[in-house]
């Protein structure tokens, strides 16, 4: 517990989302699938074009980790994009075609070894949803320092979604709690971690059934307020994975079945009916769109509305660590007018920051006094700016001030817009 | 590159409507002034408004800004401020300079609403104070008059004149009322400034709409309080004097209005606290050995001219303070 509690209480949005559970895409679309950035040479050189492909056959490796196809099809050939979030990509473009899938040998559960574990985790592609990065390499980085402290450290699976449209994490662990169960445990077998829970915010009767399901035990009720900060008790080193990994795990441990696709939110002011739909990953966002009928003027945004960024371009592919999409018709953009200091930002910093005096120090360019508020604390939450009364965008200030990390800024940049 | 930052919702909050709710004590106020003196009070806060909002959009004119500025309603704030805190006796052009002092010097030098260093009414009310003590300070007698004239100036004669409460404390008499009578406001004094109960219950409503923080308004409150109780005026009983106290001059209109005016006061908590509570030994201290009976408009433009050094020092000594638990606490465990 906390004397003074921080953070927002955000709308919640997500009543009608979730009495719908998850929805398959209606007809399989084609899939453009990032395989490497664009500089790099093609890693799908020795694949012919017209090459069939199943729905989880690998295409190449990236390091260590393969890449696999979320479709079964054919392959066109390669392609470079340009995504809003990582740059130019070299693509590989799927047509769909038949049903056919390729799946890994199961090994029995009680001959599970951590290192099989992660074996698998690396060769099912299992990505963790909450960065987007391979869970495998995530564990592995885990595991190396905190041997000897396991009894410190929790596993988490993080089902919170406190977010306002988000409601991916929730349908999945509706849906299949007790495979997300089994991912979790087999992860933190890996580990060698002896904790581990699924932190929540479900609603209370959904929270009831979900205990009922997967024992009492294994549920955390995280507080309801945005950002959720407290994953666990006080005492504990949290290490958080997604639900979306520990269940891609559990699939691939007991089924065999490769990660290929991810469930998506999607919502806002553009959609008439938000849902959770199962999307293969490469598939074009605008097809998503089009397939919860979404208007079509409207601004596609990457991640939920409090940290998501606008995507330009509405022909982006799905790529792992997106768990919400949304379809802005409405810009939230007014006239930023002056600090009036009512002191709001600061009331709901988590990170106990003075947001306003950042922005002010930043607004006046003491640059050289920044580094005494400490602004490289803030995580980017965005409670500041959700806040604000007078509309300024007080968290892309706090963020700038913190990248900057006590150099100069450059002098009159806003002129050259 | 991005034009649409996150987040991509926000909070219905405005400016607009924190200026709004001050903008609403106008109704309790202005019935209650109406009832005690007629029509005057209420058109002299109407035309100090209307000063204000006038010489606000000649600002924005010489500034090259929008009208649209006007819409937050700071200036109309400020010139409510001034009427409420004049006697209901004072000329109708009065207040009306104290509202252009307030905006064309303490406001659009400094840049306008939000930059603002100095509470703008404060500072009008200080300039009229210098300049017309006597019309500031004369109150009519609240028993002998139901309804003022609406002249212009007054007559001298007509109307039969009252001491009020800080001038019989400064004096060093009991002023000659029952507590009752405290309460209620039925004293002789400015417009808005002698309603007790109002100004209580209004501040509490302020509070709870979040547009007055109770980490200024409560430690202020209580340290008045205190200090009236640990230091009691000869002559009177020890609970009569601090109801007296805090009801003389604008000791409670200033902890109301003046003192949770967002851009002049702290913005972390304990800035705040600090704020309120130096607020008060200060007003209470001009209170005592000061010769004006706004001597809480000058604690308060005092307290504002330090107010971002409280504000920035708490922050820092807390964060060092929390530092110091640690080192001390977390130090015990790992060593």
């Amino acid at each position: 517990m906390q004397l003074f509690p921080r953070g927002v209480i955000l709308p919640f949005q997500k009543g009608k989302t979730l009495m719908r559970g998850v929805e398959e895409m209606p007809a399989p679309c084609a899939v453009r699938l990032p395989v490497a950035m664009a500089q790099a040479e093609s890693p799908i050189a020795h694949l012919a074009e017209d090459t069939p492909l199943a729905t989880g056959q690998e295409l190449c490796r990236q390091g260590d980790l393969p890449i696999r196809s979320p479709i079964s099809g054919t392959l066109e050939g390669s392609v470079v994009i340009n995504h809003a979030l990582f740059g130019d990509l070299l693509c590989a473009d799927i047509q769909p075609d038949g049903e056919a899938e390729e799946r890994l040998p199961i090994v029995p559960e009680e001959e599970l070894t951590p290192e099989s574990i992660l074996n698998i985790a690396r060769e099912a592609a299992v990505y963790d949803e909450l960065d987007g990065s391979p869970l495998w390499q995530k564990l592995q980085q885990w595991k190396l320092p905190q041997s000897g402290r396991a009894n410190d450290c929790i596993l988490v699976a993080d089902a919170t979604e406190n977010d306002i449209y988000g409601s991916s994490a929730w349908a999945v662990l509706m849906e299949q709690p007790r495979l997300v169960l089994f991912g979790l445990q087999a992860a933190a077998k890996a580990l060698g971690m002896s904790r581990y829970h699924i932190a929540t915010l479900l609603p209370r009767h959904r929270r009831r059934v979900l205990k009922r399901a997967i024992g009492r035990e294994n549920v955390y009720t995280v507080e309801d307020e945005y950002p959720v900060t407290q994953f666990a008790d006080d005492k504990l080193t949290v290490y958080r994975i997604g639900v979306q990994a520990c269940l891609a795990l559990g699939r691939a441990l007991k089924q065999g079945i490769c990660h290929t696709s991810a469930i998506v939110t999607v919502a806002g002011d553009g959609v008439p009916a938000a849902r959770n739909i199962r999307v293969p990953f490469g598939t074009d966002l605008s097809a998503v769109l089009s397939a919860c009928q979404a208007e079509t003027d409207v601004r596609l945004v990457l991640g939920d509305a409090m940290t998501g960024t606008t995507c330009p371009d509405l022909h982006t592919p799905l790529m792992p660590g997106i768990t919400t999409v949304l379809a802005m018709k409405h810009q939230p953009i007014r006239v930023p007018k002056p600090c009036i200091g009512c002191g709001r930002c600061a009331e709901v910093c988590h990170a106990r920051l003075l947001p306003y005096e950042i922005v002010r120090r930043l607004e006046n360019m003491h640059y050289e006094r920044l580094q005494h508020l400490s602004p490289a604390d803030c995580d980017g939450c965005s409670a500041c700016s959700y806040v604000c009364p007078a509309g300024r965008d007080v968290a892309a200030d706090v963020l700038k001030a913190g990248e900057a990390k006590g150099m100069y800024l450059t002098w009159g940049e806003d002129d050259n817009e | 590159m991005n034009k649409y930052l996150a987040p991509h919702i926000r909070t219905e909050a405005k400016t607009g409507h924190m200026m709004m709710d001050v903008l609403l004590a106008l109704v309790p106020l202005g019935i209650f002034s109406y009832i005690n003196y007629g029509l005057r009070p209420l058109i002299i806060v109407l035309l100090t408004m209307l000063t204000a909002i006038l010489c606000e959009a000649i600002c924005c004119i010489l500034r090259r800004r929008s009208l649209a500025a006007l819409g937050d309603g700071s200036a109309a704030v400020t010139g409510m401020l001034i009427g409420l805190i004049m006697s209901p006796m004072v000329d109708y052009w009065v207040p009306m300079i104290g509202a252009a002092i307030a905006i064309f010097v303490a406001k659009a030098p400094f840049g306008g609403f939000g930059r603002n260093v100095f509470n703008p009414a404060a500072v009008g009310v200080a300039a009229l104070t210098y300049c017309f003590p006597q019309q500031m300070f004369t109150y009519p007698a609240i028993s002998s008059v139901t309804t003022l004239p609406l002249e212009m100036t007054l007559p001298a004669d007509s109307i039969i004149v009252e001491q009020s409460i800080a001038a019989h404390l400064q004096a060093g008499a009991a002023p000659a009322l029952s507590r009752t009578q405290l309460l209620l406001g039925d004293f002789a004094g400015p417009i808005g400034a002698t309603a007790p109960l109002i100004l209580v219950a209004f501040v509490t409503y302020m509070m709870v709409r979040r547009t007055a923080s109770p980490w200024t308004v409560i430690p202020y409150f209580v340290t008045c309080v205190a200090i009236a109780w640990l230091f009691p005026l000869s002559g009177m009983g020890r609970i009569y004097g601090t109801v007296a106290q805090v009801c003389a001059g604008y000791v409670l209109f200033s902890g109301v209005f003046l003192l949770n005016d967002p851009v002049t006061t702290p913005r972390f908590w304990l800035g705040r606290l600090f704020y309120g509570f130096f607020t008060a030994i200060l007003v209470m201290l001009l209170q005592r050995i000061g010769r004006v009976e706004a001597s809480s408009c000058f604690a308060i433009l005092i307290m504002n001219a330090v107010s971002p050094i409280i504000d920035r020092w708490s922050w820092h000594g807390l964060r060092r303070l929390k530092k110091l638990v640690h080192r001390v606490t977390g130090g015990g465990v790992n060593g």
